[in-house]
């Protein structure tokens, strides 16, 4: 016997690819899910960025400057962002049937304080530091996001400053100085209160 | 690499504030050593932002004003013959956008008929429209001509280039870009 397709309660719709229950993925949401998926994979415990811990470069300078000899601890010149995930990203955003647009904005709002070192670096490589500073523009982000932000751009200035033009140090100097005065006006306040009380 | 704790207390916010402000200071302090002790000429940067001023008050397209700064960037980043070539080629582009608007605008100004449809070449009708407007002379067009085609052989119709070629291609571009955005400018 032929089971026939759909019943009174049910019509199978005609859409190619239905399945019933979910609602067929649009672009952007294909997007989103790949990104989310990317990120969420990422673990500071089991990925690195670098090759090279600053540790490991550090201890490389001392090995040199103090003359102990043996193997090199790290090859100095290598800046090459290593990660996972950052490279997946980048690929993403080159593999295209999204807008530059439409990605940056879905990277830029999956940013976590535990997904930051991924956010921060595969932004910045994609030359979007702009993306970066307006995150950290937003009114609402959390105040461990905002430091997870501002330690991989450290750490980005630190290890791969080629990558900066002069008027991009001086828009990051700028916020950065804008922040800064917010913070000590904060404290201040704290103080003021504490003093008050 | 140093472990900052992700904390929500401001001190230690301003800690990492304040380290990412020495890194940013100890970057322009190696840069503006490299310029002194490699002998980078200063006067480049400085007409590079009058260029761009010039050009933001022409109204030139945002996308040229944002390749100078791309190319800056690739500049800094590049390392091999075939980035440096690369960086050749992004600045040959660069010079026919700005020799392209400059041409645009002039016709503007001086009410003349630009040329129109499928041109056969992007750099030749627009620097010759140049000459009819009377912003550039003959001598001056066969010069930006040379430069043209300087650019294309070194940085284009090769496997690579050296970083001489990028600081040439960077620095005649800059002054030729200037001469005729200034020339332009005087058209208003």
């Amino acid at each position: 016997m032929v089971m026939p397709v759909g019943c009174d309660f049910y019509v199978r719709p005609k859409e190619k690819n239905f399945i019933p229950g979910i609602k067929p993925m649009t672009k952007p949401d294909d997007l989103r899910r790949k990104v989310h998926l990317i990120l969420g994979e990422y673990n500071p415990a089991l990925h690195k960025i670098y090759r090279h811990t600053e540790s490991e470069i550090l201890a490389e300078h001392l090995r040199i400057a103090k003359n102990l000899g043996g193997p090199p601890l790290a090859d100095l010149s290598d800046t090459a962002v290593v990660n996972e995930q950052v490279l997946l990203l980048k690929t993403l955003r080159g593999q295209g049937g999204h807008s530059e647009k439409d990605f940056i904005k879905v990277l830029s709002n999956a940013v976590t304080d535990h997904n930051a070192p991924v956010v921060v670096h595969a932004l910045v490589e994609l030359g979007r530091l702009d993306a970066v500073l307006a995150i950290l523009g937003r009114e609402k982000l959390g105040p461990d996001v905002a430091a997870s932000i501002w330690q991989r751009l450290g750490e980005k200035l630190r290890r791969e400053p080629h990558r900066f033009t002069d008027a991009d140090l001086e828009e990051i100097d700028k916020i950065r100085g804008m922040e800064e005065q917010l913070l000590r006006l904060a404290l201040k306040a704290r103080r003021d209160a504490a003093t008050t009380l | 690499m140093t472990i900052i704790p992700l904390v929500d207390v401001p001190s230690q916010m301003l800690e990492l504030l304040r380290t990412v402000g020495k890194t940013i200071q100890s970057i322009r302090y190696e840069r503006l050593k490299g310029q002194l002790l490699q002998g980078v000429n200063p006067e480049i940067n400085t007409d590079r932002e009058v260029l761009i001023s010039r050009m933001h008050q022409l109204g030139f397209r945002g996308e040229i004003l944002g390749a100078l700064t791309e190319v800056d960037r690739k500049v800094l980043a590049a390392s091999t013959p075939l980035d440096f070539k690369g960086c050749v080629g992004d600045l040959r582009t660069l010079f026919e956008e700005i020799v392209e608007d400059a041409a645009k605008r002039a016709a503007k100004l001086t009410n003349t008929t630009p040329p129109s449809g499928p041109l056969k070449s992007d750099f030749k009708p627009w620097k010759d429209l140049l000459v009819r407007t009377k912003v550039l002379t003959e001598e001056e067009a066969d010069l930006f001509q040379k430069l043209y085609n300087y650019l294309s052989n070194v940085g284009t119709h090769r496997l690579g280039s050296g970083q001489e070629h990028v600081r040439i291609a960077k620095n005649t571009v800059i002054e030729f870009g200037l001469l005729l955005v200034g020339r332009v400018q005087s058209l208003v």
